[in-house]
């Protein structure tokens, strides 16, 4: 089987359909991903340049994902980031991206893209 | 010295799910005697359903007791409001009525949520399902308390299921309580080692009991003057958090 190609952040916002809120860089390397809503595990287990995908909006997540290095958040489930929260995505840069899709089908699809 | 009782601000009725039928008013407020609490904090999850039953059966009980609700965000963090009157814990249980899912309590997951009288009684039952998340954040909640005239705490904040700092990482800039309750297993010390956010915070512990043995478990020491102080709920909070503060707890 072949290895998984890298997956740039671009190419997984195409593929999952994602609505954006704050962009990110298309071209940056998505180095694997966190599906958690306790923002204290993803404060200890996140990663520089993975993706973390939840169902939390509070501002709070940009603080998180900022402090672990990531590209990008995915809010999954049809919800939508609170105002300060998109305003915070702003000011640091972070990309935060919303789906109508679960968590788990958003997992599972970058999965398949190959994020690993 | 200064004379110390201990006060337990966090203790569940039967109206509460998973909490024990005993429960009663006056079977809290007698075992809430017995142990010596100065003031004793009753709430139920999302309403304050038996507020006025527990403040009618108070006075032949050698307790101060503040009622009111324990209150889940929509992030999932939950919240104390305690009032001094059952009357202003009502008014919020109202607004936060309107804010419940509207779906149906599953006894079997979640138990009876039985409605009292001063004496103990059942009068009735919610049938409401009181285990969820009301449709507000944190911060929202928190404002609307103080709105209400209720002190508010963030409760078990060291706790992984619905406390603060593991659900939302770390407190919020702009949160304005003035107390925040550890659970019965950290310690104020403790848990200002594991989250030095904290060394600026007024702690205390609470019981969190949903049966009658665990009522007093977990406490905070606070003076008699303090305890006896018949301040408005925001303020008595703010002075108990400068005691706590300048006791180290």
């Amino acid at each position: 089987m072949e290895p998984p190609q890298p997956v740039t952040v671009g190419r997984a916002v195409e593929a999952l359909d994602l609505g954006t809120c704050v962009s990110a860089d298309p071209e940056a390397l998505i180095a694997g991903a966190q599906v958690s809503d306790l923002l204290s595990y993803v404060m200890a287990e996140g990663q520089r340049g993975q993706v973390w995908v939840t169902i939390q909006t509070h501002p709070n997540i940009v603080a998180v994902a900022g402090l672990a290095g990531m590209h990008a958040i995915i809010i999954a489930g049809g919800f939508e980031p609170e105002p300060e929260t998109i305003a915070r995505a702003e000011e640091e840069g972070m990309g935060l991206f919303t789906s109508a899709q679960t968590a788990y089908l958003l997992a599972g699809k970058l999965y398949e893209l190959g994020v690993r | 010295m200064t004379e110390r009782v201990p006060i337990d601000l966090h203790v569940h009725t039967a109206l509460s799910p998973c909490a024990s039928a005993e429960m009663t008013p006056p079977s809290i407020l007698l075992s809430a005697e017995r142990r010596r609490i100065g003031v004793l904090g009753v709430v139920d999850h999302n309403t304050a359903g038996n507020a006025r039953a527990v403040m009618e059966a108070a006075p032949a009980f050698g307790v101060r007791v503040l009622v009111g609700l324990e209150i889940e965000s929509v992030e999932g963090v939950h919240v104390l409001a305690l009032f001094d009157s059952a009357d202003a814990a009502m008014a919020l249980d109202t607004v936060i009525g309107e804010c419940l899912p509207p779906r149906p309590n599953r006894i079997e997951a979640f138990g009876e949520q039985y409605l009292l009288d001063p004496l103990g009684e059942i009068i009735g039952e919610d049938p409401r399902l009181l285990a969820a998340a009301v449709d507000l954040g944190l911060e929202a909640i928190v404002e609307l308390i103080g709105r209400y005239g209720g002190l508010s705490i963030p409760a078990h904040i060291d706790r992984r299921a619905n406390g603060l700092l593991p659900t939302l990482g770390f407190i919020p800039s702009g949160l304005s309580s003035d107390l925040w309750e550890l659970s019965p297993h950290t310690t104020p010390d403790a848990a200002r080692e594991t989250w030095p956010e904290l060394q600026t915070r007024a702690l205390l512990n609470g019981s969190d009991a949903h049966f009658l043995d665990a009522i007093g478990c977990a406490t905070a020491p606070i003076s008699t003057r303090t305890a006896r102080a018949r301040l408005r709920p925001a303020d008595w909070g703010c002075a108990a958090a400068r005691e706590l503060l300048g006791a180290g707890g």
